[in-house]
C-alpha cells in the first residue's frame, strides 16, 4: 500500500466519523427537525474545526512517513488528479440536483414528499454539508480504487 | 491525415530480472514506488519521459531497448 492510499484511507475514515457527528447533530430519526440558529452555527464551526484538525493530523503523519522514506511518485500525483476530477464531477451533479430541487419548489410552493424541503434552513444546511462530504469521500474512494486498477 | 493510435511496450521486467533486481530494488533506484513499477511492467501505466530515462540508465540499456512503440493498423479509409 502506498502512502497516497494510506492517506486516502485515513482521510476517508476521519470524514466518515465527522459526518456521523454532523448527522447525529442534525437528524432525528428520518427527518431534520427545526433547530435554533445557534445550534446550526455551533455544528458548522465544530465540523469545520474537526475537519481542519483531521487534515492537519493526516498531513503531519504523512510528513513523518516521508521523512522515514515513504515515497509519493508521478503515478500517485496522476491518481490524485484523476480522483479530484471525479470528486468535482460528483459535486457538480449534486449541486445541480439541489438547484433542480430549488427550481421545483419555486414552481410548486408546497414541496412534494419525494423532494428535499430546501425552504427549511436546517435541511438546506445539512444537504450542503453532505455534498461537501460526498465530494471528499468520492475523491478518497477513487484514490483507493484507481491505485488498485491503474 | 489521421495518425494511427499506438501503445508503448516495454522490456523492463525481463531486463530487471536479468540485472538481478527485485521490483522494490528497482523502484528505489529510480525513485518510484513498487506499485508504479508493477503498473509499468504490466503496461497499465506509461511513465513520464524523465522516469523512463531514469529506468534506462538504471538498467544501463539504451532507451529504445527498454521501450518500443507499436503502432496499431489504421482503419481502412474509403
Amino acid at each position: 500500500m502506498t502512502l497516497t492510499e494510506k492517506k486516502a484511507g485515513i482521510s476517508l475514515f476521519i470524514a466518515l466519523a465527522i459526518f456521523a457527528y454532523l448527522a447525529g447533530n442534525m437528524i432525528d430519526g428520518w427527518s431534520i427537525p427545526d433547530q435554533e440558529a445557534r445550534h446550526i452555527w455551533r455544528t458548522w464551526l465544530f465540523v469545520l474545526g474537526l475537519g481542519t484538525a483531521g487534515e492537519v493530523v493526516v498531513n503531519a503523519w504523512a510528513n513523518s512517513q516521508r521523512e522515514q522514506g515513504a515515497l509519493e511518485d508521478e503515478r500517485d500525483a496522476q491518481i490524485v488528479a484523476k480522483a479530484d476530477h471525479y470528486g468535482l464531477y460528483v459535486g457538480f451533479i449534486a449541486i445541480n440536483v439541489l438547484i433542480w430541487q430549488v427550481l421545483l419548489q419555486s414552481t410548486y410552493p408546497v414541496p412534494a414528499l419525494w423532494t428535499l424541503n430546501v425552504q427549511h434552513l436546517p435541511t438546506l444546511f445539512f444537504v450542503l454539508m453532505a455534498i461537501l462530504f460526498l465530494c471528499h469521500g468520492v475523491k478518497q474512494v477513487m484514490v483507493l480504487v484507481l491505485s488498485r486498477i491503474s | 491525415m489521421a495518425v494511427a493510435k499506438g501503445r508503448v511496450l516495454n522490456q523492463i521486467r525481463q531486463l530487471r530480472i536479468q540485472a538481478g533486481l527485485t521490483q522494490q530494488d528497482f523502484a528505489n533506484l529510480v525513485g518510484a514506488t513498487r506499485q508504479t513499477i508493477l503498473a509499468i511492467e504490466a503496461e497499465k501505466y506509461a511513465p513520464s519521459l524523465e522516469l523512463a530515462f531514469r529506468m534506462a540508465r538504471a538498467l544501463s540499456v539504451p532507451f529504445e531497448t527498454l521501450f518500443q512503440f507499436e503502432e496499431e493498423e489504421p482503419w481502412p479509409q474509403d
